[in-house]
């Protein structure tokens, strides 16, 4: 009987063995040195990307941009099983290998780390049910927010910009109508599917046709996205369900890939959480992607990212890369209001710096694969904003991708005003690069013994008959290091919707108030 | 009356915003610290609840052969893990269990007699301690991943019950329950082994122990049992 136990246990230790403990692993290699020779930077990088370079006074290249040298890779790809990719900018390469190989390797005097890393499932900050809301009013609403008419009215449609979309797929998309002004006018540049290093991205899932038709699709004789008129390098870089690690890689190297080829902005609808990091990881240095997608910014490209989609849920926080500094991380808003919509993942990052940047529309009206349909996600947020860009680069050419990450901040609902749910809120054209008028719709007041404040709303201000979510207040406990504390969100219903006990407050903490468009802020004596 | 009236003082300066006029939208406290969780799936401590479905792989002893193939097993317990390195963790759990073997009524039966019934079955009650190591692969976040737990365990059987049921030559059937029998041994121990993906775990285990006191001359009752364990929270 003791017998049959030991093979039971033989077996499934095999089971393991053959599905787990291969013992070929996945590892990265990191070298430590790369050579300058025999790198023509005019030759390697495309026309557009030349111009963004000189346009933003960054140096044709740099080192980064140097290839990984050859011999290194050669090396590393005689003593493993497979030389899967590698990366410039990392200066890695991504191998299988046995554990005696992957000592060999570390043994090389030009390799500077390996680490090891295996599968795992991953979330992608993505797509939720279909909801019932008005269609015709998400539509509208999507990219109305952000001030499309005056768009319009300026003739900015995303012209001259080029933008990345890095996703799971765009199945449908080739045919799909939402799409055709983009192919009848040659806007799809270049197309490379990183999962299988082929040319077809028409597959693997519609998230990415969904995504893509926020920036500049076009849905029942309506514009779904602002950038309809921008060119677009679409590459897929996400596997579907099973996602393993190597999505990072492929993510880095679309990135290098995007570079190369000219782009301007790069969207990324994805995002990586639990089932790799911890939330303490969330850090803005310890991801590959992370470093990748800061690595793009220097690049020059803006690099948007959703924040994600776990607001409600066990992580709650903002994934990976959108925890980068130099990534504008797009929170999600529900159509009818200014707020944050439930799922929309909330920040700080792990070291407290401000996440996500700005918000848009977390509900929008798609094109998928078979047609339309009305999907939820921060996935959708970060694609309207990818547009908004866009439009503003489009006219604002001269700023640097920083600067126009800034200006994106700047020009938010909220701003100066920001909180960890929305950032500094949904960008509007009108307030780009403008400085907004002094508004005077409230007063923060002490009362005479000096333990109270109380926010008092002038009368013209005042809608005593608004909507749920319309007459919106919102106020922040702030650290003088600008780390909130606490915020909050109320929806008006009187003239004096707050009063706060000064004592409950740490001395030298700020007050910071705001509505409709004014920020006024009181601190703790 | 006047502590009530203290604490309600208490509570009033304790209470920083007034409720006045509010409508909350949205409220969120920032954890302004760096404190990093102690417990969770992948951290230093985690506990969770379990439940287990199994069956009899052999078939028993010859005299004490079992009906398969048959849901044998239930238990439900709950489980600590304490992460020592990445990929290993040790732990134990603590169950309640309930084995029910349907007895094969055939020539040569010797469990717990001879006899032959139109049905026969043995019920054991036991509460379990096992212990386990972890061996874990894969890099990941907060989550179990995939697991090998290789330990032991160690019952306490608190209950046992023998069912019968005959029909009788006149077409009816008599069913007797007998409890507080004296063959069976209070202490069991033995090996187990669990493969899991997340909250999805096969287990083994192996009942090194006799179940019945030697000087009976018993056969054994089916000493492995193997099923799927849902790890529930």
């Amino acid at each position: 009987m003791q017998h049959k136990f030991i093979i039971f246990l033989i077996v499934i230790t095999t089971i393991i063995h053959q599905k787990s403990f291969a013992q070929i692993q996945k590892c990265r290699v990191y070298f430590n040195h790369k050579s300058t020779k025999n790198f023509d930077a005019k030759s390697y990088f495309d026309a557009k990307a030349i111009e963004r370079r000189m346009r933003q006074n960054l140096p044709l290249y740099d080192w980064y941009d140097l290839p990984v040298d050859a011999e290194y890779l050669q090396a590393v790809e005689a003593n493993s099983q497979r030389l899967m990719m590698h990366s410039r900018w990392l200066n890695a390469a991504v191998i299988l290998a046995s554990p005696e190989q992957i000592e060999k390797i570390r043994s090389f005097s030009f390799v500077d780390e390996v680490e090891i890393t295996a599968p795992q499932t991953v979330s992608i900050a993505g797509t939720l049910d279909s909801t019932d809301s008005d269609v015709n009013e998400v539509l509208a609403s999507q990219i109305s927010r952000m001030g499309s008419a005056s768009m319009e009215a300026k003739q900015l449609n995303g012209k001259g910009i080029r933008v990345a979309i890095f996703d799971v797929g765009f199945s449908g998309a080739e045919n799909h109508k939402a799409f055709e002004h983009l192919r009848t006018n040659g806007r799809i540049l270049k197309t490379w599917d990183f999962v299988k290093n082929e040319e077809d991205v028409y597959k693997g899932g519609w998230h990415g046709t969904a995504v893509w038709s926020c920036i500049g699709g076009r849905i029942n004789n309506q514009w779904s996205g602002l950038a309809w008129d921008a060119e677009f390098l679409l590459a897929r870089t996400e596997i579907g369900k099973r996602e393993p690690f190597s999505e990072e890689e492929n993510w880095v190297a679309a990135a290098e890939w995007a570079d190369k080829n000219g782009a301007d902005i790069i969207n990324s609808s994805l995002g990586y959480t639990e089932a790799r990091y911890f939330p303490e990881q969330m850090d803005g240095r310890k991801t590959f992607i992370t470093r990748g997608a800061n690595l793009a910014a220097k690049k020059g490209m803006l690099v948007i990212n959703a924040a994600g989609n776990e607001g409600d849920g066990n992580w709650k926080i903002i994934g990976a890369p959108a925890d980068a500094d130099s990534v504008l991380s797009v929170g999600g808003v529900e159509p009818c209001c200014d707020y944050k919509i439930s799922f929309s993942s909330y920040g700080p990052t792990a070291d407290k710096r401000l996440k996500p940047n700005v918000a848009a529309q977390g509900r929008a009206l798609c094109a998928v694969a078979n047609g339309t349909n009305t999907v939820d996600g921060t996935s959708f947020a970060s694609p309207l904003m990818a547009g908004f860009a866009a439009c503003m680069w489009q006219a604002y050419r001269d700023l640097k991708n920083m600067e126009m990450f800034k200006a994106l901040e700047q020009s938010g609902h909220l701003y100066p005003y920001y909180d960890y749910a929305h950032g500094y809120g949904v960008p509007h054209a009108d307030r780009f690069k403008k400085d907004q008028p002094e508004a005077n719709h409230f007063v923060i007041e002490q009362d005479p013994s000096g333990l109270e404040l109380s926010v008092k709303i002038n009368e013209e201000s005042f809608d005593p008959a608004a909507e749920e979510g319309k007459q919106l207040l919102y106020y922040a406990i702030v650290r003088p290091s600008g780390l909130i504390e606490s915020y909050y969100v109320l929806h008006v219903t009187e003239r004096i919707p707050l009063r706060i006990n000064v004592n409950a407050y740490s001395k030298g903490n700020i007050f910071r108030v705001h509505y409709k468009g004014q920020t006024s802020e009181s601190e703790f004596k | 009356m006047k502590m009530k009236f203290h604490k309600t003082l208490v509570l009033w300066a304790l209470l920083p915003l007034s409720l006045q006029a509010q409508q909350v939208m949205l409220s969120e406290d920032v954890a302004v610290d760096s404190t990093i969780a102690k417990r969770g799936p992948n951290r230093k401590h985690y506990t969770h609840s379990f439940m287990s479905f199994g069956a009899a792989v052999d078939a028993g002893s010859a005299g004490a052969k079992v009906m398969q193939p048959r849901i044998d097993y239930f238990n439900f317990g709950v489980r600590y893990k304490r992460r020592l390195a990445e990929h290993f963790a040790v732990g134990f759990d603590m169950t309640y269990g309930l084995e029910d073997y349907r007895l094969k009524q055939e020539a040569g039966k010797k469990l717990p007699d001879s006899l032959l019934n139109s049905r026969e079955r043995m019920i054991f009650n036991n509460f379990t301690t096992g212990l386990y190591m972890r061996f874990n692969f894969g890099k990941r976040g907060n989550q179990l991943g995939k697991y090998l737990d290789l330990g032991g365990y160690g019952n306490v059987v608190f209950g046992h019950t023998h069912f019968l049921k005959n029909k009788l030559a006149d077409g009816s059937t008599v069913r007797a329950r007998i409890t507080g029998l004296n063959y069976y041994q209070l202490l069991n121990y033995g090996l187990s082994a669990r493969i899991g993906l997340k909250k999805l775990v096969l287990f083994g285990q192996y009942r090194v122990s006799n179940m019945f006191y030697g000087d009976k001359n018993l056969p054994e009752l089916p000493r492995i049992l193997a099923g799927v364990q849902f790890v529930l929270s």
